[in-house]
């Protein structure tokens, strides 16, 4: 282990974010359940379709308001390598690490292996919906590994699961309790301003953490109301004098809570950018896009800009929805689209893009939009 | 003019996009003021014969396909009759499979199928996944596979249509895609139906020909996005190249 850890560090130094874990799980593949074991280091995997970013996000401000050092994997480094790179990076050369609990973000796909590496006191399953067949199979399939994984666990892991999706009762353990509106004890509202109802699911998963970290509960709403929300997911920011809002798409179940937000807000006639594209990280078959419920497009009169590699395909849905062909307005390039939205006037202008697109629009931005 | 659309198993089979399918052809008969009436055929309710003018079935899970394959065949006679009056059916993926003899999983006990479809299916530890064009007598059709069965036709020649790009019905002899008369099998998702209008033309045509007995010309439509989705899938799909690994 020390000398995968020596050379997973050297190669650190240079930057990159997954390949110091990566080489260094190549050369000694225990290598994270190691450093966990030299450490007695606890950690709280987050794992779920959606949500998984800002419910980490939102555990990270509970435990920084409570002065508990930790370390966390960065977002968009949920594989395994990810949370490898992030234990190297905090460890010294004799893989030593100064935190005593990690937060990890875990794909859901690659969540049984971290299970089985990180031994975690906690587990959160936020949700579980159709998301990338061609990445991911089939929902049961994913199931029965969480459930294999689950068996694994040491006696005093927690389970926390979300009860609002009934997917996830099927899964099982004997310290397995659910989170969410219908238990008693959850009144507490989410800021307004963030909306959609993962964020919600959010709050009521992070409550039911503080209770397994000895913390005060009431902490996880303090902590949103002060919490930025993460990149792109709600994040709210002024261009030119104009607010814009960006939510993250990726999948039926996200895609509608967003929309529902928006109906929700009576904005549904506002400025919209709606970005598609079939990257591999978006996943490369579309078809979900048919399974979303665009509902009210039919009294829209403000024309909605739809971009990314598959604009095309979005423009159809769109089309077959009820929406006017005349205001769609098809631009397959990020950066002209969104040229284009920046000169329809609105109070709020969306901007709804898939992962790819997403950090495609980080760049076109800049970074000075941001602050 | 009327016409009654039957989606088998909607709550078994859905998914990734099957309901796409049906939003085009109920868009594509509402722009010519046809009236498309939907009926679902749930788990364990009869088809009655004479009772519809088209047939849709999506894919589904494995355990779900299971679940069809203990109701379906108990339509088949129903559904073998209306295929041989010509009656338009399209069937994709996991009901493509079923209206073959016999689907075999990879684990589990072999699930009957209804026949209609000169074929069988083997799961295969290989899944084929990616995008897809291939030619047919309608055209180019394009659209997304998922699947690890492999389907054997009895005749090549009863294949849709030839792989231009993409796996097809088992990645070895370039076929994809069943038909029948007007019944119509593939492994096409993305949806298939909005962005290849000629099939669903075709399948709205037929159907109407066949109940009021006389030739039916469609109004053609604004179909300049249709085509663009469909260019836009087309041009993807021959760039990632032969075999879409």
């Amino acid at each position: 282990m020390l000398i995968s850890l020596i050379i997973s560090k050297f190669i650190a130094g240079f930057g990159g974010t997954a390949l110091p874990g990566l080489i260094g799980l190549r050369l000694t593949p225990t290598l994270i359940n190691q450093i966990v074991k030299k450490n007695k280091l606890a950690s709280v995997v987050v794992t779920g379709t959606n949500g998984k970013t800002t419910t980490s996000r939102l555990l990270g401000a509970v435990l920084t308001e409570s002065k508990i050092n930790f370390c966390h994997n960065r977002s968009g480094s949920n594989l395994l390598r990810g949370i490898a790179t992030a234990l190297i990076n905090q460890s010294n050369w004799l893989g030593k690490i100064k935190s005593k609990l990690a937060i990890c973000e875990v794909d859901e796909a690659a969540a049984p292996a971290a299970i089985r590496a990180l031994k975690p006191k906690i587990i959160v399953f936020t949700n579980i919906s159709r998301d990338q067949l061609d990445r991911y199979g089939e929902v049961d399939h994913l199931l029965k590994l969480w459930q294999k994984s689950l068996d694994t666990l040491p006696s005093a892991s927690r389970v926390l699961v979300n009860a609002a999706d009934r997917r996830l009762k099927i899964l099982k353990h004997p310290r397995l309790t659910y989170f969410g509106s219908s238990l008693p004890g959850a009144g507490l509202k989410y800021p307004p301003r963030y909306g959609g109802k993962f964020n919600q699911d959010s709050l009521w998963a992070i409550e039911a953490v503080c209770r397994h970290l000895d913390l005060d509960p009431k902490l996880a709403a303090v902590c949103a109301q002060k919490t930025k929300a993460a990149f792109g997911r709600g994040e709210v920011f002024k261009l030119d004098g104009q607010k814009y809002q960006i939510n993250l798409v990726k999948n039926p179940a996200s895609f509608k809570a967003v929309w529902q937000m928006l109906a929700d807000r009576r904005h549904l006639n506002q400025p919209f950018m709606l970005a598609l594209n079939d990257k591999l990280a978006d996943g490369t078959d579309v078809s979900w896009i048919w399974d979303v419920p665009f509902t009210g497009l039919g009294r829209r009169r403000k024309p909605i800009i739809v971009t990314g590699t598959r604009a095309s395909d979005l423009a159809l849905r769109l089309k077959y929805a009820g929406c006017n062909p005349k205001n769609l307005f098809v631009e397959p390039k990020i950066y002209p689209a969104l040229a284009a939205l920046r000169k329809i006037p609105g109070t709020i202008k969306y901007i709804l893009p898939t992962y790819t697109a997403l950090l495609e629009l980080r760049q076109s931005l800049g970074k000075q939009a941001w602050n | 003019m009327e016409l009654t659309l039957v989606h088998l198993y909607p709550d078994l089979l859905n998914i990734y996009g099957d309901q796409g399918n049906v939003a085009a052809l109920n868009y594509r008969c509402a722009q010519r003021g046809i009236k498309l009436k939907l009926k679902n055929l749930g788990a364990g309710e009869v088809l009655v014969a004479g009772s519809f003018d088209l047939i849709f079935g999506g894919g589904g899970q494995d355990s779900q396909q299971a679940s069809v394959s203990r109701y379906l065949p108990g339509q088949s006679a129903v559904l073998k009759q209306a295929a041989r009056r010509g009656v338009p059916m399209l069937t994709i993926c996991g009901s493509y499979q079923l209206f073959g003899r016999y689907f075999k999983p990879f684990t589990g006990p072999m699930l009957k199928g209804i026949g209609i479809f000169p074929a069988y299916t083997v799961a295969s530890k290989t899944r084929k996944i990616g995008n897809i064009v291939i030619t047919t007598s309608l055209g180019k059709l394009v659209g997304f596979e998922n699947h690890s069965g492999n389907t054997f036709l009895d005749q090549p020649g009863l294949a849709l249509g030839r792989v231009m790009a993409g796996n097809g019905n088992n990645g070895t002899d370039q076929t994809e895609g069943c038909r029948v008369n007007n019944v119509f099998g593939c492994y096409l998702h993305g949806s298939l139906l909005p962005k290849n209008p000629p099939l669903a033309d075709y399948l709205i045509t037929t159907a109407l020909e066949l109940k009021y007995r006389r030739q039916i010309n469609l109004r053609p439509l604004d179909d300049r996005l249709e085509w663009q989705a469909h260019q836009t899938a087309v041009k993807i799909c021959l760039k990632s190249g032969w075999r879409n690994w």
